[in-house]
């Protein structure tokens, strides 16, 4: 098996695989990188913690389904379903944000790899690949066990390789729509002047961060199949995409009622639209923000009244300059992400 | 040789660099001079590709860089005026993968790292990351890695920047060996005493504006002044700057 990933990987192209191997890592963190750092081990310890996550859960789900029958119960059903889903898009959303300024060539890409014989698209195709595939990492060992565990009480024996299908088919599309939304906001944040971009986009980033955390922890509980039928929670689960994809994963596993299927239809749509959003976002990219990077400057000096104060001014002490309210807002970011990223690693290692 | 036809770079519509020409030939060394702002790392970054020119032609033997950028990139190298570089790499890993993405044998490409690490006195350092180098050692492989494919075209935008006394001399006399084993040499700098030793050609800039194109020894003679600095002076300096230092002096003074 081993053998046969490997003779694949070389069909790629050189470049392909030295940019791609460059870029894998610092989408996670650019300082705990070297060209000879162990690849597979510090993916395969970030994939561990996943996997032990996700095996606690779907050994969990086994025993409580086997020990209490009255866990059978559909709405016990519907929750889990939809917190598995949830979970997942929590996940992939966190690690889209972490990554958020790995998608892109930035300016120091640009200025290293333009010189090269390389062909822009290559150094474009190796970013976006190395990011989704430390999402797609992420998103098969996070649901390695807990979804196995789940067809096997949906469906059976039986059942098991139908469920098991819709079951990745949906956990994928709820990852490629949230990746391909967050891909597009950036994409489409790139067309600004550049420095407007710089500050917006750490902006955005800890906005995605606070979005995505606080609907997973503060979203309505409307997963039991009376919350679903009522009429005045139609609103909210218009808002709610881990209830699109809950319903479609229901309908493709061939479980869903009639009254689900205009959730279903807003999954079909959001993944449509975010899989087109993402392309256009990549192909602007390429035509437009990769020259824009190196001709516009990062930054520039600072000037009273360009935008809004960050910070306060204590004293007779100069405003902060747009590149410390810049660096602040990424130093901000980056410790949000980081201590979530810790908080999850111990939650794991306590479990 | 190098031949650029009435380049222009315009930036929201101020001309950075305006119809400049001049030719670069093949086994000398070009200098290519002017002050801060005059367009001189504008005009290596449209050589290199790095930026489009608004209009204008370049062409490298005879052929417009833009016919196939790959092959003309295959042969150039380019030391540019930012020291970028990926700085979680060791030098020996960042020149590694400069030799990968140009399609290097590996093992030939290892020696040749190696005995350029080592000639350029940063074999010691060659697996400490690059975030720990001084900006010299930083230029140092920002060299190697411009010249590790042998190109045909070498760029050097302020190659000298951080260099110790005698790395510099190395530099000063590795341009000129290039030149004579047939190499177009571009040569950037505000170092006007080390240019004079090193370039046959000047090219001069002066707020976009090409001022002079032509041998040191024919300036000399036809403007009638026994250095580059004082040609330089003639053609690129505005200010009096005798008197501004002394304004300088008098306000710190103060």
């Amino acid at each position: 098996m081993r053998r046969t990933i490997e003779r694949l990987v070389r069909r790629l192209p050189l470049q392909f695989r030295v940019l791609y191997r460059q870029f894998l890592l610092r989408v996670i963190d650019l300082e705990s990188l070297s060209i000879q750092a162990d690849i597979p081990g510090f993916l395969g310890q970030f994939a561990g913690i996943l996997i032990m996550y996700s095996a606690i859960q779907g050994l969990g789900l086994l025993m409580g389904f086997a020990i209490d029958e009255r866990l059978r119960l559909l709405s016990t059903i519907w929750s889990v379903e939809q917190r598995l889903i949830s979970t997942m898009m929590l996940v992939a959303g966190l690690i889209t944000v972490a990554s958020w300024d790995n998608i892109f060539p930035d300016r120091r890409d640009a200025m290293i790899l333009s010189p090269l014989p390389v062909r822009p698209r290559v150094v474009l195709i190796a970013k976006v690949v190395a990011s989704a595939a430390v999402l797609g990492l992420a998103v098969v060992s996070l649901n390695f066990a807990s979804g196995t565990a789940l067809a096997l009480i949906l469906g059976g024996i039986p059942h098991f390789l139908r469920i098991t299908a819709a079951y990745w088919f949906t956990v994928i599309a709820a990852s490629v729509f949230l990746y391909g939304l967050l891909l597009a906001v950036q994409g489409i944040t790139a067309l600004l002047p550049r420095r407007l971009f710089l500050r917006l986009s750490a902006i955005l980033q800890i906005a995605a961060f606070g979005v995505l955390v606080s609907a997973y922890f503060l979203e309505p509980k409307l997963n039991t199949p009376a919350a679903l039928a009522l009429a005045k929670n139609h609103q909210a689960l218009e808002w709610l995409p881990d209830y699109w994809f809950f319903a479609l994963f229901n309908q493709l596993a061939g479980s869903s009622p009639p009254t689900f299927a205009w959730l279903a239809t807003r999954a079909w749509i959001g993944f449509g639209a975010s899989v087109i959003a993402a392309a256009s976002s990549l192909l602007l990219c390429y035509l437009h923000t990769m020259r824009k990077t190196i001709e516009e400057p990062d930054l520039v000096p600072a000037t009273r009244g360009d935008c809004v104060f960050w910070f306060p001014v204590a004293g007779a002490q100069p405003p902060a300059s747009p590149r410390s309210r810049l660096l602040s807002l990424d130093c901000l970011s980056h410790r949000a992400l980081v201590a979530a990223q810790r908080l999850v690693c111990r939650i794991a290692a306590v479990t | 040789m190098l031949e650029l036809r009435s380049v222009s770079k315009h930036f929201a519509g101020i001309p950075a660099v305006d119809r400049v020409s001049f030719s670069a030939p093949a086994g000398e060394v070009t200098g290519y001079l002017g002050p801060n702002g005059s367009g001189k790392t504008t005009t290596m970054k449209m050589i290199t590709g790095l930026i489009e020119r608004t209009s204008g032609e370049i062409l490298f033997q005879g052929k417009s860089i833009d016919d196939d950028p790959m092959a003309y990139k295959r042969r150039m190298g380019y030391v540019p005026e930012e020291p970028y570089l990926y700085n979680h790499l060791s030098g020996f890993e960042y020149l590694t993968m400069v030799a990968q993405l140009r399609g290097l044998p590996v093992r030939a490409a290892s020696d040749q790292i190696d005995g350029l690490l080592h000639l350029l006195s940063l074999h010691g350092d060659r697996h400490a990351s690059i975030a720990g180098y001084s900006k010299g050692m930083r230029q140092k492989v920002l060299i190697a890695a411009a010249l590790l494919h042998n190109p045909e075209l070498i760029l050097l935008d302020e190659p000298f920047s951080g260099l110790d006394v005698a790395s510099s001399l190395v530099l000063r006399s590795l341009i000129q060996e290039l030149a004579h084993r047939g190499k177009v040499v571009l040569f950037s700098s505000h170092e006007l005493d080390t240019v004079e030793r090193v370039s046959t050609r000047v090219v001069i800039l002066h707020h976009g504006k090409l001022v002079a194109d032509d041998s040191i020894a024919r300036l000399r003679s036809l403007m009638e002044l026994p250095t580059l600095e004082a040609i330089f002076s003639q053609l690129a300096v505005e200010q009096d700057t005798q008197s501004m230092a002394r304004q300088i002096a008098d306000l710190i003074h103060a």
